[in-house]
């Protein structure tokens, strides 16, 4: 996180429309809003389109944010709303196979198949999480947000993040319960 | 494991074990050359609006210039008319009895809207008239950045009936 002036001196220049605020912007950020679509949708083209429409939507309505959060937790909210109006069109996305992705890492026939399984574990108890559960889960869990933070991206309450991160966090560990036995 | 576990959601020992969890299925990163196109279309977007602002603004500083001007140098062999501004009441003129001075005095004391004057002289459609009120109520600034596509054209269409030229490079 930058220094107080430092935010206020980049938020200016963002109003500004100034092109290399802009772009520290999205490289600060492209990799947790990467991160937090590629795991919603599952799928590395969704991901990378609504982490550029975040952006796109971040910089059209940059006016109309006043600072009063960090930038991060901004671009989570509009990350946040993209995922999920695409889900209640799309209800669900196409995940990619598992098999093309292991084989550009050339692993042994072992190794590939541990790793297929793993994954397979991962992507099952995420796609079992309704969306919005599924955002505040990956919002504490995946970008490392505290419950306040989450609430202010989302909109809900911290009480309903509670509840749903703890919702969620059962129906995942039950998951990985259920699939290593141990 | 008991589902009905409590567990504290926040402790560290929770986002540890997410954490590895999720290692599990590691996320992909964006290669450089997709990071700079994605970047170059974002900026690339910004810049175009911008470009259209430096545009805008221009032409509708001058339009509005016109209007005033208008306004003020108008030729006064007018039939008598009565114009009514909402509450503002009533001003009569006609072509012997008003002078510039009148008009610009009742301009300058709100008696009268540019934009009706504007509206009565050159007969202009309400719709047009309710645009020419926006153009004047808003912050500039804040009103170009809002536009669509279909609103600049429209706006450029009337600036076009002022006599403005349509666009000048920034």
């Amino acid at each position: 996180m930058i220094g107080e002036s430092a935010k206020k001196a980049l938020l200016k220049r963002l109003k500004e429309g100034d092109r290399d605020a802009i772009t520290e912007v999205i490289e600060d950020n492209q990799r947790s809003i990467f991160a937090l679509a590629y795991r919603f949708t599952g799928n590395r083209e969704d991901a990378k389109d609504i982490t550029q429409e975040t952006f796109m939507k971040a910089i059209k309505n940059i006016k109309s944010f006043r600072g009063d959060s960090e930038i991060s937790t901004w671009l989570y909210a509009i990350a946040s709303n993209l995922l999920r109006d695409k889900a209640r069109k799309n209800k669900g996305f196409e995940t990619t196979t598992l098999d093309e992705e292991i084989i550009a890492d050339n692993p042994s026939p072992l190794e590939q198949y541990e790793m297929k399984e793993r994954k397979s574990i991962v992507r099952k108890a995420l796609k079992s999480l309704p969306p919005e559960m599924r955002t505040a889960f990956l919002l504490r869990f995946e970008s490392g947000l505290k419950i306040a933070e989450i609430a202010k991206a989302t909109g809900k309450s911290e009480g309903t993040i509670k509840a749903q991160i703890h919702d969620a966090l059962s129906r995942v560990r039950k998951i990985m319960g259920g699939e290593n036995e141990e | 494991m008991k589902n009905s576990e409590k567990f504290d959601i926040e402790s560290e020992a929770i986002e540890r074990s997410m954490a590895e969890f999720l290692k599990g299925d590691p996320v992909p990163e964006l290669d450089p050359f997709e990071l700079s196109i994605m970047t170059e279309k974002i900026v690339s977007e910004t810049t175009a609006k911008k470009r259209r602002w430096f545009e805008l603004k221009p032409a509708f500083q001058v339009g509005l210039a016109i209007v005033s001007v208008i306004v003020f140098i108008f030729a006064l062999n007018v039939r008598t008319k009565t114009i009514k501004v909402f509450e503002r009441g009533e001003i009569h003129f006609s072509g012997e009895n008003i002078s510039e001075k009148t008009i610009i005095e009742a301009v300058e004391k709100g008696a009268i809207a540019e934009t009706e004057v504007l509206v009565r002289l050159f007969d202009i459609e309400k719709s047009e008239k309710d645009l020419l009120k926006r153009i004047y109520a808003r912050d500039i600034d804040e009103f170009i950045d809002k536009l669509s596509d279909e609103d600049v054209e429209n706006i450029m269409e009337h600036l076009d009936k002022l006599g403005y030229p349509r666009s000048k490079e920034a």
